[in-house]
């Protein structure tokens, strides 16, 4: 089954959304969609420190189901869901309804990604699975 | 008071002017210290003493940033000097206030507080009995105002005194048909309340009536309001009491308990808007309308922005707390504060190195949420590191603060 990649398509329709990525439970970057000046290694950073601290806000017993960054410019809204996460880079004027409506319709088909993602024969699945530096596959095109 | 905000730092300024020079024993008047502190920048702190209490003020470029006397902080303090005639003993030494408190200009500062000290007292000193009525009975509805209302000093928390003219004169029909109208429209009044109570000659408790409509309700009171409520009231009178219960209290709160009424209730149907739109959010929101449904027996006015909000008494206090971004502990409160510090100070470092990876080397706040509850994480305008654990719609205000609402 091939995984819908242009799911996160959805999201960057979205006016005001810089890119989007798509994270496992553990934190691996699975797929993303961001421009050019982001990396995938500092992705695949931010990734594993978003579940870094989702797993500590959980030990101060709380149920993360969103989390989100304010930093001057930008803003990353991370939606968390059982087969994992969607963090979406966005600018101040994005409108949030419509972030979240998109937000939404990715979360829904995000286990059916993961597991398609999971289940892709070894090469394609280790080009989209595997750490950055070993991924010969381009990123989501946009 | 003055320790949760102080830290180590040894307050720094600029070489003080000579209009903030304080000669050793020399006390200064403290307006004058404030308007001379305009002009002036650099980083100052003052003792500030007065009979039975002293306190410290903190000026930065000129401007008041934080003052504390007593058991007071902020503008309070400020207040309270002021009024007490509390003078400027000497620079002060030692620490430099954590956060700032107060953001006014000294002018706007010192208006504030004239306004303050200028006020009139609220709470006064009722006679036992009241005057008696200027007029015999039978007058105009108009003559009959009782001059208790009209000069009526409220007690703290908003309400007219519950004292009440010995007796009620008599209402003409017109007054009567009057006050039934008004009493339709949605006004409430206790005129069985207050009826009772005169004829007890105990204070009413319960519905007080609106301030607008205090000066007419005492003089419209029919005669057969005379009685004890069990006695003849009919069910429509004795509604009042009772069913718009919440109406009356929502309206004849001061306004600034109305407002914050409606803002509480907003905040409620803002957040559940906002949650609404998660798939799994529906469920905390599903699971907590029952509990706002179950709130105060009276029942919620029309608009769902004035609804009563839920008891906090059964609701968990919001922790929170404060350190340096060394990992200090400043302030805490609220259970489990040491591990949200722990977790603060952890969020924190990797917020900020996402937030440089993400090519933003700015201070970045952090909000996590879920089933009605979040974490703040934010970065204060004095470098600390705040932290916030409870519910949602309490830390709202904090959210709104750093840009994350």
């Amino acid at each position: 089954m091939k995984p819908n990649l242009d799911i996160l398509q959805l999201v960057q329709d979205v006016d005001w959304v810089v890119g989007s990525f798509i994270a496992s439970p553990n934190g691996e970057l699975l797929v993303y969609s961001m421009p050019s000046e982001f990396g995938e290694d500092e992705l695949a950073r931010t990734a594993s420190r978003l579940t870094s601290i989702v797993r500590c806000a959980e030990l101060c017993g709380l149920g993360v189901e969103q989390c989100d960054f304010s930093f001057s410019r930008y803003q990353l809204v991370v939606s968390r869901c059982a087969a994992g996460m969607l963090a979406v880079l966005v600018e101040a004027p994005v409108s949030r309804r419509a972030l979240s409506m998109a937000t939404r319709l990715v979360l829904r088909e995000l286990p059916e990604l993961v597991t398609a993602l999971s289940n892709r024969a070894p090469p394609a699945s280790a080009a989209l699975q595997k750490r950055p530096a070993e991924r010969a596959a381009s990123p989501v095109p946009r | 008071m003055s320790n949760r905000f102080m830290n180590n730092t040894a307050s720094r300024g600029a070489a003080t002017p000579a209009a903030l020079e304080m000669s050793a024993g020399v006390q200064r008047d403290l307006a004058d210290l404030i308007r001379h502190a305009a002009r002036s920048g650099g980083r100052h702190a003052y003792r500030v003493v007065a009979p039975g209490a002293t306190g410290h003020i903190f000026f930065d470029t000129g401007r008041v940033i934080h003052a504390e006397f007593g058991e007071d902080c902020g503008l309070r303090a400020v207040n309270e000097m002021l009024r007490s005639g509390a003078v400027a003993s000497e620079r002060a030494s030692g620490g430099w206030p954590a956060q700032a408190t107060l953001h006014l200009s000294p002018e706007l500062l010192l208006s504030l507080t004239e306004r303050d000290m200028s006020r009139v007292v609220r709470k006064v000193d009722l006679p036992l009995e009241p005057p008696p009525l200027p007029e015999p009975f039978g007058g105009e509805p108009a003559e009959l105002v009782a001059p208790v209302h009209r000069a009526a000093v409220y007690s703290p928390d908003g309400y007219p005194p519950a004292v009440y003219p010995s007796a009620v004169p008599p209402a003409s029909p017109q007054a009567a048909a009057a006050r039934s109208s008004s009493r339709d429209s949605g006004i409430v009044h206790t005129g069985a309340t207050r009826a009772a109570a005169a004829a007890s000659k105990r204070p009413a408790s319960g519905i007080m009536p609106k301030l607008g409509s205090a000066a007419v309700a005492p003089a419209s009171a029919p005669a057969s309001d005379i009685v004890p409520p069990a006695a003849k009231a009919p069910p429509a009178a004795s509604a009042p009491s009772t069913s718009p219960n919440s109406s009356a209290l929502a309206k004849a709160r001061p306004s600034a308990g109305s407002a914050a009424l409606s803002t509480r209730g907003q905040r409620s149907s803002a957040a559940a808007i906002v949650r609404a739109r998660e798939p799994r959010a529906r469920a905390s929101v599903a699971a907590r309308a029952p509990r706002v449904a179950a709130a105060p027996s009276a029942p919620a006015p029309a608009p769902p922005s004035i609804s009563p909000v839920p008891p906090r008494a059964d609701s968990q206090p919001t922790t929170m707390v404060r350190i340096t971004p060394r990992g200090e502990l400043l302030a805490a409160r609220g259970k489990n504060a040491e591990q949200v510090a722990e977790a603060a100070a952890f969020i924190h470092g990797l917020a900020t190195a996402i937030a440089a990876d993400l090519g933003r080397r700015a201070r970045a706040n952090v909000h996590l949420s879920g089933n009605g509850m979040s974490l703040l994480v934010a970065r204060s305008e004095v470098n600390d590191i705040a932290a916030a654990l409870g519910a949602t719609d309490r830390v709202s205000s904090l959210l709104k603060k750093v840009g994350l609402e």
